[in-house]
């Protein structure tokens, strides 16, 4: 069995210890509760349908007024950086960042026409796993990158994941990819990792998963790690460099 | 559970089936209870969660477009949930910055009434990973089901998914029950 999935099934064999109590009876009295007196029904439905009508138009008004109205404004005041406010917040710009390791990059020819990424910290939230190193967030026009201060990349996730993955490869087409993504985007990496995992998920997608872990003083503690989720054919999603823990 | 349909069972609860409905309860009630679990991290709580979703779920079922029953039903529970949570923390008369529908911060659900954090491995996971292995083991869903369910993206999904199976690996070779 995979090591993921032994895992899981350890948490629900612990999971399964709950005692769930059992409460049909409680859901019937609650359902004859709530079933209204037949002599009112009528009137009662025609009642709570025209409030249910005031209440959809108070709400509509209330989101146009409060929803929409300020988002034009925002986006108006956006375009003039100078007015308090009106500064969208950015990840970075090439002077913050080490110009040179950029350029560098891109000479490798590894990623394309590198930018700071435009997204809010918000938005790259929702995308990026951590918020850590958003001054040196780039994008190009496949995927976002989160590098470190030493300009190693940390984090690479496609921007947007409509991978037309219509072939399925096998493992050891998956296994040279994988090969090449790491001597690619980790060149100096000691990659001698402890634990190796290679395999499909439920989306059909590969999740491979390499961890170096470290035992000191007793405990176990992950040294660092990377994941690699690719699609069936081996299109890069999302890639995670995790260093020690 | 593989022989029991659960679109057919939907469907039939839609169209007022009492049978369909214990059907529902009998098959659905202890993955639904868990997933509760996970979120209002109380047993009294959770029992009311699931409960007050039975009861509505024939005016739910007919009212909503369902396109996948698993992440539709688990969802509902979702809501129940909140509204629960959203409830407790008014009788309680503690204020609540943000409480939206989208649980992806870990401190969105304060620990309310009688709390149990009864399982230790979850104990070093956070409220969104609980989540989603919780969704993962009993509903069995799909990583991409998970984040509808839970209404986050799918990537948040993937990279919570692998910490929280990380932390629960070192948890359990801590603690000799994996090599």
């Amino acid at each position: 069995m995979k090591k993921d999935k032994q895992v899981l099934e350890m948490l629900k064999q612990d999971m399964d210890k709950r005692n769930i109590p059992d409460f049909w009876d409680k859901i019937q009295e609650q359902k004859q509760i709530s079933l209204p007196s037949p002599k009112l029904a009528v009137h009662q439905t025609s009642q709570s349908t025209n409030n249910i009508l005031k209440l959809l138009s108070i709400a509509a008004a209330a989101v146009f007024i409060f929803g929409v109205i300020p988002v034009i404004v925002l986006n108006i005041i956006s375009r003039f950086p100078f007015i308090p406010g009106g500064q969208r917040p950015s990840a970075a710009t090439e002077k913050d960042f080490n110009y040179y390791i950029v350029n560098d990059l891109e000479q490798k020819q590894i990623y394309g026409k590198l930018s700071p990424s435009t997204k809010t910290p918000d938005e790259l939230l929702k995308i990026l796993s951590s918020l850590e190193h958003l001054e040196r967030v780039y994008e190009d026009d496949k995927y976002i990158y989160r590098f470190d201060v030493a300009g190693n990349l940390t984090e690479m996730v496609c921007k947007d994941c409509t991978f037309n993955s219509s072939k399925n490869i096998s493992q050891e087409d998956i296994d040279k990819i994988v090969d090449n993504i790491l001597e690619t985007y980790f060149p100096l990496a000691d990659i001698n990792f402890t634990q190796k995992s290679i395999y499909q998920d439920s989306d059909m997608n590969w999740n491979i998963d390499f961890t170096n872990y470290y035992s000191a003083f007793g405990s176990v503690g992950i040294y660092w790690a990377i994941n690699i989720d690719l699609t069936p054919d081996g299109q890069i999603i999302k890639l995670e460099r995790i260093s020690s823990s | 559970m593989d022989k029991f349909n659960l679109d057919k069972c939907i469907k039939a609860v839609a169209k007022g089936s009492e049978q369909a409905l214990k059907n529902l309860y009998d098959n659905y009630k202890n993955p639904m209870f868990q997933f509760a679990l996970s979120i209002v991290k109380d047993y009294d709580l959770a029992e009311e969660a699931v409960q007050d979703t039975f009861v509505n779920i024939i005016s739910y079922s007919k009212n909503s477009r369902i396109d996948n029953s698993k992440s539709w039903l688990f969802a509902v529970v979702k809501h129940q949930c909140l509204k629960i949570l959203r409830q407790e923390h008014t009788d309680q008369k503690s204020p609540i910055e943000d409480f939206s529908e989208t649980l992806s911060t870990a401190d969105s659900t304060e620990i309310v009434g009688n709390s149990v954090d009864d399982i230790e491995a979850l104990q070093c996971l956070d409220d969104l990973e609980r989540q989603i292995v919780t969704l993962c083991i009993y509903g069995q869903l799909t990583q991409k089901q998970t984040a509808q369910t839970l209404n986050i993206p799918y990537m948040k999904v993937r990279s919570k998914y692998n910490y929280a199976v990380k932390k629960l690996r070192k948890f359990y070779i801590e603690r000799g029950r994996f090599s």
